[in-house]
């Protein structure tokens, strides 16, 4: 094999291998830290804005638009409070909603969340705009006391449809012991198909037995004898935590006329307190943002400071490497040729390190996002995005070229006799 | 001495034939364009205080696979004018042509180019390429030369035995080569390209006298085998002995006997 420029790229970077290493090892964090901040947002911005769904809006008595957004539709805390179902009649009959979904939140299961709700959660409510609920597994509910299982929780907790399973009252108590209700067993009916959200996590049950285990307790400690049954259940003890609101409209709107009118009216109502989930989100993301704004600049300035270490590393290589370009151009290269040398040189790191850089996003996206769900339960798909991959790759090897100039201008302006001259 | 003399430019009828004047003597000799012409030549580094040049040398040439020694004490100009002759410097006047191409009038890339594929150079210290096996560091010249890239390997392992390298020292790093091992590599990087003309700077400094003698004796070996003008510039008293011709920098310098040069007529 002949001897070619590459080669010549090759062995100095390879005589160098540590300088290169760490060089290679410094950027592709750098680029690896961008990339991860990218992916991030964008996913953990994906996941907030699927979740809502087709949902117009919230209606719930929690303190505050925004906790009953992220308690009701993310599971991320217990909602305040519950209020009688029949509280919401007037607004459940009004003309102007299509649908109205009672959700009954606070119970757990082996650590997953439950929602309590009705049949039209999986028919007309969708997880995601433009994509309704699919059952992996079985159906809906059929009896009181059937659960459909979210796609993440069948597979935590391994049920299958048909498998029988009891619930505890609260995520914790103070004891820190959970309160089993031995005395309801239930059935799962169905699994459903993964949505990417956060309601991947949940158990759903019917709201009658929620409303029955709750019943249960509470005349218990009212020494009530008569036991509960979906026929004898009270006004308030049938209550809900939330109600997922959509208006009337064309197909596809995400603001028919009716929605403003409708809200403004809600509003008025200060024993209930009512969200847009959408502009929610939207709102927490202009607060998050401002924040990821602040550390994109950190990240682009990690970047740059290692570029400035490229240029270093390699002026400092070719300071002892004037002699090597000396004899180079004597044997017949152009200044033009060992400019590109040098400038070779810092491609090759730039590519590599973004190479690096790929990977360390790709396993720290993933880790961050385990550690997310780990912490919060909110499930975040990384992905990275091919076109920001591309712009990153490319700026990072771009800016590694220009740290290259100024080393490669050292070898272009080397003189070729003096270089030559034994030392001393 | 001897002087060559070219009257190309003088008559149309000896047009393309070399006059050669020696010793009052006329005669003709059949046409060939000299491995090295110099003509008029004058060289001044920038800032140098007086009115000498650094070096000026009204002629000098180099027939075919003619070797001559060039002796002057340190600091006479030899380095600066064989950097002139591979073209690293620009003269301030007068012409330079290797195998009948005048370098000094090239622009910069086609001076590498001349250089890469019409001189060899070997040096005092080698100036071998650390890091890479005794065959790269051939290869590494022929990157330079009109050979094609298939050929390369070859050409070296042909040129590294001949000069008495055997295989397994080929593939070893240069580094790690004895001195006479890596003077037979330098040799043989100088003639990788198949030079018309070698410039040795210096080869025999670093040597004690017998490795002296062996030094020299394998470059004008190498260089006349290969058929390549060989011109050695020294300042080591002992060396006039090895070389079938010899001038001091005194002799050819400014006040030497004016002649006729190749292009530029009497002077």
């Amino acid at each position: 094999m002949a001897m070619t420029d590459l080669a010549i790229v090759g062995r100095s970077l390879t005589s160098r291998w540590f300088a290169t290493a760490t060089t290679v090892l410094t950027v592709g964090v750098a680029v690896g830290l961008l990339l991860v901040l990218v992916s991030l947002r964008s996913a953990g911005e994906q996941a907030f804005a699927r979740g809502t769904g087709n949902m117009h809006l919230l209606v719930s008595a929690d303190s505050s638009p925004l906790n009953s957004v992220l308690n009701s539709v993310f599971y991320m805390g217990n909602p305040a409070a519950a209020k009688p179902l029949s509280a919401f009649a007037a607004l459940r009959a009004d003309p102007r909603v299509s649908w109205a979904i009672p959700v009954v939140q606070g119970d757990s299961f082996q650590g997953y969340p439950t929602l309590a709700t009705t049949n039209e959660f999986f028919t007309s409510f969708e997880p995601a705009r433009g994509s309704p609920w699919r059952f992996e597994q079985g159906a809906g509910f059929k009896n009181t006391f059937d659960v459909v299982l979210g796609a993440e929780a069948a597979a935590g907790t391994g049920l299958r449809v048909g498998d029988h399973l009891h619930l505890t009252h609260g995520t914790h108590d103070e004891s820190g012991h959970a309160h089993e209700h031995d005395e309801f067993h239930f059935e799962i009916s169905g699994i459903l198909a993964p949505s990417a959200t956060a309601h991947d996590r949940a158990i759903f049950t019917t709201t009658e037995a929620t409303w029955l285990i709750h019943a249960t307790d509470l005349r218990e400690s009212a020494r009530n004898p008569v036991a509960p049954t979906v026929q004898n259940l009270r006004d308030d003890e049938k209550v809900i935590t939330g109600l997922y609101i959509r208006v009337k409209g064309r197909a596809n709107t995400d603001a028919p006329p009716a929605l403003q009118e409708l809200y403004a009216e809600l509003r008025k109502d200060g024993t209930i307190t009512v969200a847009q989930p959408g502009s929610q989100v939207a709102s927490l993301f202009k607060v998050v943002g401002g924040i990821d704004r602040i550390i994109f600049a950190l990240a682009a300035a990690v970047l740059v400071s290692s570029s400035i270490t490229i240029m270093l590393v390699l002026y400092q290589a070719m300071e002892l490497r004037r002699r090597q370009v000396a004899v180079l151009r004597v044997l017949g290269a152009s200044r033009f040729r060992v400019f590109m040398l040098a400038l070779t040189e810092a491609a090759v790191i730039g590519i590599a390190a973004s190479l690096l850089g790929v990977a360390v996003a790709f396993v720290g996206a993933h880790s961050v996002a385990f550690a997310v769900y780990q912490s919060i339960g909110l499930t975040i798909s990384p992905s990275l995005d091919l076109r920001w991959v591309i712009s990153i790759v490319a700026g990072a090897t771009a800016l590694a070229c220009l740290a290259g100039i100024v080393p490669a201008a050292v070898a272009y302006r080397t003189d070729v006799l003096r270089s030559l001259r034994p030392i001393g | 001495m001897r002087r060559y003399f070219d009257l190309r430019r003088a008559s149309a009828l000896y047009a393309g034939t070399r006059v050669e004047a020696f010793v009052g003597g006329v005669y003709y000799t059949p046409a060939v364009t000299d491995a090295l012409s110099i003509c008029d030549l004058t060289f001044r580094f920038p800032g140098t205080p007086g009115e000498t040049p650094t070096v000026g040398i009204p002629a000098l040439s180099l027939a075919p696979g003619e070797q001559l020694l060039l002796t002057g004490p340190s600091g006479c100009g030899k380095s600066t004018l064989l950097s002139l002759i591979a073209g690293l410097l620009t003269a301030d006047a007068g012409t330079i042509s290797i195998a009948g191409e005048n370098i000094q009038a090239l622009g910069s890339a086609a001076r590498d180019r001349l250089r890469g594929r019409r001189i060899g150079m070997v040096f005092q210290t080698f100036n071998l390429l650390h890091g890479f096996t005794a065959a790269e560091n051939v290869m590494l010249a022929l990157m330079f030369s009109d050979l094609q890239p298939r050929a390369h390997r070859e050409r070296a392992t042909q040129l590294l035995s001949t000069l008495g390298l055997d295989q397994a020292h080929q593939t070893r790093r240069v580094d790690r080569l004895s001195v006479g091992q890596q003077q037979r590599v330098a040799v043989a990087r100088a003639l990788a390209c198949s030079p018309t003309l070698v410039l040795a700077d210096e080869p025999t400094a670093s040597l004690d006298p017998d490795n002296a003698a062996a030094a020299v004796g394998l470059l004008r070996s190498a260089c006349s085998s290969a058929n390549a003008a060989l011109l050695c510039v020294s300042h080591d008293p002992a060396l006039p002995a090895l070389f079938p011709r010899h001038v001091s920098m005194q002799e050819i310098g400014p006040g030497a006997a004016s002649t006729v040069c190749a292009d530029g007529g009497a002077r």
